[in-house]
């Protein structure tokens, strides 16, 4: 599902290293992360996968995994939460929730006729993350000794308040929306690392986690930050519909031409609603300085006990990703040749 | 029909034309280098990177690069006295050297390689009766790395050997090694848990002391250091210069001293 605003044609990006992450502290989107689980982690049939009490442990078993393998390569994912939904991203939230219910139909639809391929991409169409998916979540990480930090707003805007303080190395999510709220480094599919299926397509394409780097970027385009905000409200972004038949193309020759939002839209005759409200968003988020990146002890007993007696994981593959964790290279302390400039 | 056959003949014109064009534009690079000195250069630089921007000019090569995470840099030279052939205007290359010196590995040490860019901007690479053709890297993208001014108090002179052998041992031990150097010894260090290593070093029989303002000590990842070693290689004289909390730098001369090598390594932070 499209989230977010566009701009993956205009961002300057570079393939990580080996082990570039190693010894950082990466910021996750929490709920970007949790929703790529739930959509991907499905039976044939398209069902997420659930205990038999019927609690929904497709996301469970999405993060722990991919928590544990990120930890065992020396890195410190800390999973930052989203609060409460500005009042501008209504109309996004509710053109979701219709595609949702419209998914829901084709996927019955698809299931009666048979149709496994087009029941499975429709059915992952219909995720949802409810407060019970979410404390698991919680839980699950807090048992693993990984902080989670809940953010007065959205998520993306603490991972980048947070980042531009040096408290996290970048932000990881698969939206733009990040170099927006002004985060210096975007690390995009660290947790979908390896093959993915292309959505609606029987093609699977090898996907390599990158680096968006919001000052080359910047300076690629030509443009400030101010700027790109412009342009993304042009085109789009979560809390603003965008002007019909201006894509990130057309935008960034605009604010090119005409500098502001303002001036491109006087020039073009375009008519622009709560814009300025939209700018505030990200040049002026909500964000909080009440958290903690500290990472606790991995409670091994009391993992197992959620997972497998809870959750009705199998022990062993539990037991096998727990060791994966207790091999976590011990954080090597290393600095960088950059800090003696 | 007359019109139908210009129409015809003219893109393969334009093409012949745009070539010509192209090679008169296009600068001067073609060179002879013996294998092994070219291996020596690709071998200083693959512990670090694959990719690198060769600058060269009057004098020689220049090549400059960092590792992804700005923790190793190399900064190496080699004068045009180490080439048998040198026809070069001052240009800037990327090359992949990984994947170059994994093609020299089959050639004789004393054999001669040349190398010259042909009409596509490719790279020709011929010795003996082999021939290759490789496309260039993109070395745009590659910005010069920034060398740290760096003051070290403590330098010393000792064979690479030394080194070997505290790192033989201390990689089974832990993961990172301590150099610990006083007016006249040098103790190298590397421990964890119950099990330790320590290797001394004296002054005047292990090693030279090139400067010595202020004791000095720092620690280093034993992944990188290792890495670095592989350069350097087993039996070579080098300098080593370490400071406080502080990168170490080591530098050697190689191919009969037209090439000069330095890498940097950033120090692991000390936990107190």
């Amino acid at each position: 599902m499209d989230m977010g605003v566009k701009l993956g044609d205009l961002v300057v990006k570079r393939r990580i290293g080996d082990g570039e992450l190693s010894g950082k502290v990466i910021g996750m989107d929490a709920y970007n992360i949790l929703y790529q689980f739930v959509s991907s982690i499905r039976t044939p049939e398209g069902f997420p996968l659930t205990d038999s009490g019927g609690n929904i442990v497709s996301h469970l078993k999405g993060l722990f995994s991919r928590t544990a393998s990120l930890m065992s390569e020396g890195v410190s994912p800390i999973y930052i939460f989203d609060g409460r939904p500005h009042e501008l991203k209504r109309g996004t939230l509710e053109l979701r929730r219709a595609r949702k219910e419209k998914a829901v139909m084709e996927w019955e639809k698809a299931l009666e006729e048979g149709d496994l391929q087009t029941a499975r991409t429709k059915a992952s169409q219909t995720s949802r993350l409810t407060d019970e998916m979410i404390d698991d979540a919680k839980h699950l990480l807090g048992l693993m000794g990984v902080p989670c930090v809940q953010a007065p707003g959205e998520g993306e805007a603490q991972a980048s308040y947070m980042a531009s303080k040096g408290d996290v190395y970048g932000a990881s999510s698969q939206d733009f929306d990040s170099i927006l709220f002004g985060c210096p480094l975007l690390i995009r599919n660290l947790a979908v690392t390896g093959r993915r299926k292309l959505p609606g397509k029987r093609e699977w394409i090898d996907v390599q986690p990158e680096i968006i780097d919001l000052k080359r970027t910047l300076s690629e385009l030509g443009l400030t930050r101010e700027q790109l905000i412009d342009l993304a409200i042009l085109v789009g972004t979560d809390f603003n519909e965008g002007v019909k038949g201006i894509g990130p193309k057309r935008a960034l020759s605009m604010i090119r031409e005409f500098g502001t939002l303002e001036r491109a839209a006087k020039e073009k005759r375009i008519p622009l609603l709560e814009w300025d409200k939209v700018r505030e968003i990200f040049l002026d988020p909500c964000v909080t300085d009440e958290y903690s990146i500290e990472y606790g002890e991995l409670k091994r007993d009391m993992v197992m006990g959620f997972l497998v007696d809870n959750r009705e994981f199998g022990p062993s593959g539990v037991e096998r990703t727990l060791d994966q964790i207790g091999a976590r290279k011990k954080e090597v302390p290393q600095s960088s040749l950059d800090a003696f400039l | 029909m007359d019109v139908f056959r210009q129409t015809l003949l003219l893109p393969s014109l334009i093409r012949a034309v745009e070539r010509d064009i192209g090679q008169l534009g296009m600068d001067m690079f073609e060179i002879d280098i013996k294998v092994e000195t070219l291996r020596s250069v690709f071998s200083i630089l693959t512990p670090i990177v694959g990719e690198i921007k060769l600058k060269a000019d009057e004098e020689g090569w220049k090549i400059k690069a960092v590792d992804p995470a700005h923790v190793a840099l190399v900064d190496l030279t080699l004068s045009r006295e180490a080439f048998d052939r040198y026809d070069v205007e001052p240009m800037e290359l990327g090359l992949n050297v990984e994947r170059l010196l994994e093609h020299l590995k089959g050639g004789r040490a004393d054999e001669i390689v040349m190398m010259k860019l042909d009409t596509d901007n490719r790279l020709v690479v011929s010795m003996s009766n082999l021939t290759l053709k490789l496309p260039l890297v993109d070395a745009s993208g590659f910005s010069d790395p920034k060398v740290p001014n760096l003051q070290l108090p403590v330098g010393l002179k000792l064979n690479s050997g030394e080194l070997q052998k505290a790192l033989k041992v201390s990689a089974s031990i832990s993961d990172y090694i301590t150099f610990d150097c006083s007016e006249d010894r040098i103790i190298m260090t590397s421990s964890e848990d119950l099990s330790s290593m320590t290797l001394e070093l004296a002054k005047g029989e292990q090693y030279e002391t090139v400067a010595f303002e202020k004791p000095a000590k720092s620690s280093f990842s034993l992944d990188y250091f290792s890495q670095l070693m592989k350069g350097i290689g087993a039996n070579r004289d080098i300098v080593l210069n370490i400071g406080n909390s502080y990168p170490m730098k080591i530098e050697f001369d190689f191919s009969e001293d037209q090439g000069h090598a330095r890498y940097l390594l950033a120090p692991r932070i000390e936990s107190t």
